[in-house]
C-alpha cells in the first residue's frame, strides 16, 4: 500500500518536474537563443510596474501568456480530417514521453528511519531501458497519425520524414547504449546508475561518459535527431513544409509542442542517468557523501536529506542538459535531407557497432572496467587536442562577392 | 553568360566528422550567450534599443513630419510654385494655387496638402523649395492614421507646426530666413 | 544665288533675308528675344549679336540683311562674351520670381540664362520697383518688374491687329508697356500678346496659375470656335484641358489665335457626359451602358421593323467620320432620306480670322450627308415633325447648339429622342437616352473648314469616362438592330468613305498631311 503511495507521489513528483521544466525551456529557447544571437528576446508581457518600470521578470510572463493564449485559440479542424485520429495524435507522443520518465530513478531510494526503503523511481522493472526504447518508438505514431489525419500534403510530408528519421535514428539510439549495458551488465536504470558510483583513478567521476565517450557523443546525436528538433528539424521544415502539425491549433498544436520540450527533458534524463551518474556527484551525493545542500544541512546520513540532495542533483543535471541541447539548436543549421540519411545509415550506425564491439573486447580483457576508462579519457583528450590543433579557419569568400 | 568550372573540393576527413567544427560553433554561441548574460553596457554585444521604452536621440538633420513656414502676419510662406510637388517621387503634395490682390505676393496656396500616407520621407521638398516655406524639422514621426483621409494633411495643420528648437543650427544659420517677405 | 559663310557653313539666301532667318533655317540657333518671323524688326534686345567678318563691331543678326560672301561667326568668344553681358543688362533689373510667374518652365529667360549667362547678378543697387500685376485687358496682365522691352505686343497690336492699344511709356530703366487712357486691351486677338512675349510679363488672366507648364502634355488638334479650323496645340494634364495655343499654319492660321477660340477649351472640361442618361417621366437617372444600350434599341427597333419613320439630326460640329457613319444609318436602317443639321448660330467674321460660321465642320457635314445621297435640311423641319410626332423614333447627334431650349421642349414633347452628346445640356436631360461622346479634344476624326481645308483632329487624351465618339454608338446601335458594318476605327471609316464617296477619295481622307489639305465637294 505505502509503495503504491509513494510511486503515485514518485509519479507527480518527476511529472511536475519535467512539465514545468518544459515549460521553463519554452521561454529559455527565446532567451537563450535571443542572447546568444544578441538580441533581447521577450520583454513585454508584464502586468505591474515596478521601480517605474513594467515588472516583466525576465520575460517569464511569457510563458503563462502563451498558455493563454493557446486555450482560447480557436480549435480547428480542417475538412476532410479523420476527426479521432486528429484528436488523438497528439496525445500519443505526448503519452509515451511520460511513460518513459516514469522508467528513469530521479533520487536515491529513501531509506527511512524505520529503515524501510522506497525507490524514487515509478517504476523499477527488468529491462527498463529496453522498455524505454521501445516506448520511445511508439512516439513516432502521434507524429504520422498527425500528418495523416490533417488532410494536407504538407503535413503529409512532415509526417513522412518524422517517420522516416526515427526508423534511421533509432537504430544508432539503441545500439549506443549497449556498450553501457555490457560495462555495467544490467538494462535496468537504477542499477546502471548505481554502477556509476564512486570515482575512477581517485580524481574522476565514475561515470558513463568517462567509459563511453564517444557512445554518449552518438546517443546524443541520435537522440536529438528523435526529438525532431534542429539541426534534425526536417519533419517541422517551417521555411518549406510547416511540419506535420500544419494544421493544428490551440491546445492541439500546444500539446505538440509541449511534448517537443518533453522530449528534451526526457532526453536529458536518459542521459544523465546513462552517462552522467544518475543522481550522483562523488564527494557530495552517492557512497562518498559529505552531503550536498540538505545532507549538508541536516547531516548525511539521514535518508530523507541524501533523497532530497540526490533529486536536486539530478535536476541540475538535467536542466544543464537541456540548456545544451538548446544551445547545439541555436548554434547548427538544419541538415538536408541526404545528409540526415547518411549520417544516421553510415556514420551513425557502424560507428554505434564499432563501439559494441571495441567496448565488449575492453571489458572481455579488463573485467574491472579501468582499461575502458583509460580508452575513453584518451579518446576525449585526443579530441581535445584535435579541436584545439584544428586547421584554422579561413576567410571564405561571401556569396555574390565576385 | 561565361561559363565557369568550379572544382568540387571534397572535405577533409576533419571537416566531415563534423563534431570539432560543431564545439567550435558552441564555442561561438556561448561566448555570445554568456558575454550578454552577465556583462552589461558596452561590453554587451546586444544593441536592441527597447522602443518605446527608450528612443535614440535623433539626429539633428532628422527629416520628421513636415511644416509650413508662416509670414510675419501668419499666412504661409508658400507662393504655391509647384517645385515641391514637382520634386515629389512620391506624388503626395497637392496644391491648388489662388490668386490674392491684397497680398504682397500675388500667388498662394488656396490648398495645401500633403499625403502622409503616401510620403516616403525623402526632403525632396525641402529641398526644392525656392521660399524656405517647407521644412521636416518637427522631429514628428508619421501619425497612426485610423482612414486614408486623415493621412491628408492640409495646409492649416501644417502651418501650426512648429521646428524643433536646435533648428537654426540644424540648417545652418545663414539660410534661415526669419518671417520677413522677400526684399525687406 | 548668293551665299553666305555662317559658322564655316556655305548656306544660300534669297536677297533682303536677315541672318538669323538664314541661320536658323539652316539649323543654326542664334539667341533671339525682340525678333519675331512675323512682326517687324525692332533690334532693340541685342541678343542676337554676332561676329560678321570686316564689320568693325558685332551686328544684330536680326536687322542685318545677308550679303554674298559674308562671313558670319555666332559662337566665337566674343559673341558669346557679348551674349552673356547682354543678358546680364536685360536681368539687372528682373525680380527673380519665377516662383510665382507663369512663364516658369517656358521662359526664354531662364532658357538663356541656362545657356548663355550662368553668371551672378553684377547688381548691388535695389532692383528697381515697377507696376506688377496690372490688368492691361479682359485677359491680359502685365508685370512690369518682368518686362525686357522687346516691343513685340506692341508690334503685334500695330501690325496683325492694326489697333494701337499698346505703347511704351517712360524712358530708360522706367519704360513701361501700358495701355492709353480708356482704352483698355480688349482687342479679340489680345491674348496672342500673351504668346509673344517671351517673357512673364504678359500673363493670361484664364490660364493664370491653373497649372504650371511643365505638367502640360502637348498634342496638335484643330479649333472647334469657327469654320476657319485654326490649327492648336493642345495643353492637358490627367485628361484636363489648360489652355489652347496657335499651331503654325502659313496656309491658316500662321501663328495667331483668337480670343474666342483660346476659351473654347472649356468644351473639353465642362459639364461632361460621362454615362448614359435615361429619362423615365421626369426623372433623369445615369444607367449603365449594358443597359442603356439595348434600351435605345429596342426603342430605335420597333420604329424599324414596324416600318414607321426615324428622323435624325446631326451636329455641325461632328467629325467627317461621324456623319459617314449616321448617314448610314439615316439611309440603311432608318430609310431615311435627309437628315437635319444644326450648330451655333452664326457669329462675326473679321478680317484676320475669323469666320461667321461658328461651326466648325459645315463643309464636312455637308459633303459626307450629300455624297451618300442624303438631303439635308435646316433644324426647322426636324422640330416641326417632332412637334407632330411624326417620326416614331429621333436620334439627335450631337450637342453643338445655340438655341438648345427650343429642340430640347420639341424633344421632351416627343418622348422618343435618343442622344449622343459630349456635354449635359438641356437636350440630354430632354432625350429618352442619351449616350456620352467625345469632344475635340478627345476626338480623333476629320474636319473641312469653311475654306475647304481637310484637316485631322488627333486626340489628346483617351476618353476617362464611358465617352465614344457617336460613329462607335451609332454602330453599336446598328449592331444591336442586327446590322454589323466592321467600321469600329476612325481609320477603317475613313477607308470606306474612300471607297465610297469619290470626293474623299480624291481629296484622299485616309492620308491628312499634319498641315491640312485642300478639299473640295465635286472632287476636282
Ligand atoms: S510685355 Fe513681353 S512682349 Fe511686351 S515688351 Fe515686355 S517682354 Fe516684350
Ligand atoms: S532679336 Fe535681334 S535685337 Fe532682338
Amino acid at each position: 500500500m505505502a509503495s503504491l503511495l509513494v510511486s503515485l507521489l514518485a509519479f507527480a513528483a518527476i511529472v511536475t518536474f519535467a512539465m514545468s521544466l518544459a515549460a521553463l525551456l519554452t521561454w529559455m529557447e527565446r532567451r537563450q537563443s535571443a542572447y546568444a544571437q544578441d538580441r533581447l528576446g521577450p520583454t513585454r508581457a508584464h502586468f505591474m510596474t515596478f521601480r517605474g518600470k513594467p515588472f516583466v521578470l525576465f520575460g517569464l510572463f511569457h510563458v503563462l501568456a502563451d498558455g493563454a493564449k493557446m486555450f482560447f485559440k480557436e480549435s480547428f479542424m480542417p475538412k476532410g480530417a479523420d476527426a479521432t485520429l486528429f484528436r488523438v495524435a497528439p496525445i500519443i507522443g505526448f503519452a509515451t514521453s511520460l511513460i518513459i520518465l516514469c522508467l528513469i530513478p530521479f533520487g536515491p531510494d529513501w531509506v527511512t528511519a524505520t529503515s524501510a526503503s522506497y525507490p524514487l523511481q515509478v517504476a523499477r522493472v527488468d529491462g527498463s531501458m529496453l522498455i524505454a526504447l521501445a516506448v520511445g518508438s511508439l512516439g513516432i505514431y502521434g507524429t504520422a497519425l498527425a500528418g495523416w489525419a490533417s488532410n494536407n500534403r504538407f503535413a503529409m510530408l512532415g509526417a513522412m520524414r518524422a517517420a522516416a528519421q526515427s526508423v534511421s535514428y533509432e537504430l544508432a539510439l539503441g545500439l549506443t547504449l549497449v556498450g553501457m549495458m555490457i560495462a555495467t551488465g544490467s538494462t535496468e536504470f537504477s542499477a546502471v546508475v548505481d554502477a556509476q558510483h564512486g570515482l575512477v583513478f581517485g580524481f574522476l567521476p565514475n561515470w558513463g561518459i568517462v567509459w563511453q565517450p564517444f557512445a554518449a557523443v552518438l546517443f546524443l546525436v541520435a537522440a536529438m535527431a528523435e526529438t525532431k528538433r534542429t539541426p534534425f528539424d526536417l519533419p517541422e521544415g517551417e521555411s518549406e513544409i510547416i511540419g506535420y502539425f500544419l494544421e493544428y491549433s490551440s491546445m492541439g498544436f500546444g500539446v505538440f509542442m509541449l511534448t517537443e520540450f518533453i522530449e528534451v527533458v526526457v532526453l536529458s534524463c536518459l542521459f544523465v542517468s546513462v552517462f552522467l551518474g544518475g543522481w550522483q556527484l562523488p564527494w557530495f551525493v552517492g557512497d562518498t557523501s559529505s552531503g550536498f545542500i540538505f545532507g549538508s544541512l541536516f547531516g548525511p546520513s539521514a535518508g530523507w536529506a541524501r533523497a532530497l540532495d540526490g533529486m536536486v542533483v539530478f535536476g541540475v543535471k538535467v536542466f544543464l542538459m537541456c540548456a545544451l541541447q538548446l544551445q547545439i539548436r541555436w548554434t547548427l543549421p538544419r541538415f538536408r535531407y541526404d545528409q540526415l540519411m547518411r549520417l544516421g545509415w553510415k556514420n551513425l550506425l557502424p560507428l554505434a557497432l564499432a563501439n559494441i564491439f571495441v567496448t565488449a573486447v575492453l571489458v572481455y580483457v579488463d573485467p574491472s572496467l579501468a582499461l575502458l576508462a583509460i580508452v575513453g579519457v584518451a579518446m576525449v583528450v585526443g579530441f581535445a587536442l584535435v579541436v584545439m590543433a584544428g586547421p584554422k579557419r579561413v576567410a571564405q569568400p561571401s556569396h555574390g562577392a565576385h | 553568360m561565361a561559363l565557369r568550372v568550379r572544382e568540387r573540393t571534397s572535405m577533409s576527413l576533419y571537416e566531415r566528422s563534423f563534431l570539432p567544427e560543431v564545439v567550435r560553433g558552441l564555442g561561438v554561441t556561448l561566448r555570445h550567450f554568456f558575454t550578454n548574460l552577465i556583462f552589461r553596457g558596452s561590453w554587451r554585444y546586444t544593441e536592441t534599443v527597447r522602443y518605446p521604452f527608450e528612443k535614440r536621440t535623433y539626429p539633428e538633420r532628422f527629416r520628421g513630419q513636415h511644416r509650413l513656414l508662416p509670414r510675419e502676419d501668419g499666412s504661409p510662406r508658400c507662393v504655391a510654385c509647384y517645385l515641391c510637388a514637382t520634386a515629389c517621387p512620391a506624388y503626395c503634395i497637392h496644391i491648388v494655387a489662388g490668386e490674392s490682390p491684397e497680398r504682397a505676393v500675388e500667388k498662394y496656396p488656396v490648398a495645401f496638402e500633403i499625403d502622409l500616407l503616401r510620403c516616403i520621407y525623402c526632403g525632396f521638398c525641402v529641398e526644392a523649395c525656392p521660399e524656405d516655406a517647407i521644412r521636416m524639422d518637427t522631429g514628428i514621426h508619421t501619425p497612426a492614421f485610423l482612414s486614408r483621409e486623415d493621412g491628408v494633411v492640409g495646409r492649416v495643420d501644417l502651418l501650426s507646426l512648429l521646428g524643433r528648437p536646435q533648428t537654426p543650427e540644424a540648417f545652418g544659420a545663414q539660410n534661415v530666413r526669419e518671417g520677413k517677405p522677400r526684399g525687406q | 544665288m548668293p551665299t553666305v559663310t555662317i559658322d564655316g557653313q556655305r548656306l544660300e539666301f534669297a536677297p533682303g533675308q536677315s541672318i538669323i532667318e538664314v541661320a536658323t533655317k539652316a539649323g543654326i540657333e542664334i539667341p533671339y528675344y525682340c525678333w519675331h518671323a512675323k512682326l517687324s524688326v525692332a533690334a532693340n534686345c541685342r541678343m542676337c549679336l554676332v561676329e560678321v567678318e570686316k564689320a568693325p563691331k558685332l551686328v544684330p543678326s536680326c536687322q542685318t540683311p545677308c550679303a554674298d560672301g559674308m562671313v558670319v561667326r555666332t559662337t566665337s568668344e566674343k559673341v558669346k562674351e557679348t551674349q552673356r553681358s547682354v543678358h546680364e543688362f536685360l536681368l539687372l533689373n528682373h525680380p527673380v520670381d519665377c516662383p510665382i510667374c507663369d512663364q516658369a518652365g517656358e521662359c526664354k529667360l531662364q532658357n538663356y540664362y541656362m545657356t548663355v549667362q550662368l553668371t551672378k547678378s553684377p547688381m548691388r543697387e535695389p532692383r528697381l520697383k515697377k507696376h506688377k500685376r496690372e490688368e492691361l485687358g479682359p485677359y491680359v496682365i502685365y508685370d512690369a518688374e518682368r518686362c525686357i522691352m522687346c516691343t513685340r505686343c506692341v508690334r503685334f497690336m500695330e501690325e496683325v491687329a492694326k489697333e494701337r492699344q499698346l505703347g511704351v511709356f517712360q524712358r530708360g530703366n522706367h519704360a513701361e508697356i501700358g495701355t492709353f487712357p480708356g482704352q483698355p486691351l480688349d482687342h479679340p486677338y489680345s491674348l496672342n500678346v500673351v504668346d509673344l512675349c517671351p517673357v512673364g510679363a504678359l500673363t493670361s488672366s484664364v490660364f493664370r496659375f491653373k497649372q504650371r507648364v511643365w505638367y502640360l502634355t502637348r498634342s496638335p488638334s484643330i479649333c472647334s470656335g469657327c469654320a476657319k479650323g485654326c490649327n492648336i496645340h493642345i495643353d492637358q494634364r490627367s485628361s484636363i484641358v489648360y489652355r489652347l495655343l496657335p499651331r503654325d499654319n502659313d496656309a491658316v492660321n500662321q501663328c495667331w489665335l483668337c480670343d474666342e477660340g483660346r476659351l473654347t477649351y472649356t468644351r473639353a472640361n465642362d459639364a461632361r457626359l460621362t454615362e448614359p442618361l435615361m429619362r423615365e417621366a421626369e426623372a433623369v437617372e445615369p444607367l449603365p451602358v449594358k443597359k442603356a444600350l439595348p434600351a435605345a434599341a429596342a426603342l430605335l427597333q420597333s420604329a424599324v421593323q414596324a416600318k414607321q419613320p426615324v428622323a435624325l439630326a446631326l451636329s455641325l460640329s461632328a467629325t467627317c467620320e461621324e456623319a459617314f457613319v449616321v448617314g448610314k444609318l439615316a439611309r440603311e436602317l432608318c430609310g431615311a432620306t435627309s437628315v437635319a443639321l444644326f450648330g451655333y448660330a452664326e457669329g462675326v467674321a473679321d478680317a484676320l480670322l475669323k469666320k461667321a460660321d461658328k461651326n466648325p465642320n459645315r463643309a464636312g457635314v455637308t459633303a459626307v450627308l450629300g455624297g451618300l445621297g442624303l438631303t439635308v435640311t435646316e433644324l426647322a423641319p426636324f422640330l416641326k415633325a417632332l412637334n407632330q410626332k411624326q417620326p416614331a423614333v429621333a436620334l439627335v447627334l450631337g450637342h453643338e447648339l445655340t438655341e438648345s431650349e427650343v429642340l430640347a421642349k420639341a424633344m421632351r414633347a416627343h418622348g422618343n429622342v435618343l442622344h449622343v452628346a459630349a456635354t449635359r445640356t438641356a437636350l440630354a436631360e430632354a432625350a429618352r437616352v442619351s449616350f456620352p461622346s467625345v469632344s475635340f479634344a478627345e476626338a480623333d476624326g476629320t474636319w473641312i473648314s469653311g475654306d475647304g481645308r481637310m484637316q485631322r483632329l488627333m486626340p489628346a487624351f483617351a476618353p476617362t469616362s464611358e465617352a465614344r465618339p457617336i460613329h462607335t454608338w451609332v454602330a453599336e446601335l446598328a449592331q444591336a438592330l442586327g446590322v454589323t458594318w466592321m467600321l469600329g476605327t476612325p481609320a477603317t471609316i475613313r477607308a470606306e468613305m474612300e471607297r465610297v464617296l469619290p470626293a474623299f477619295a480624291a481629296a484622299k481622307i485616309t492620308h491628312v498631311a499634319p498641315q491640312g489639305q485642300p478639299f473640295t465637294p465635286d472632287g476636282a
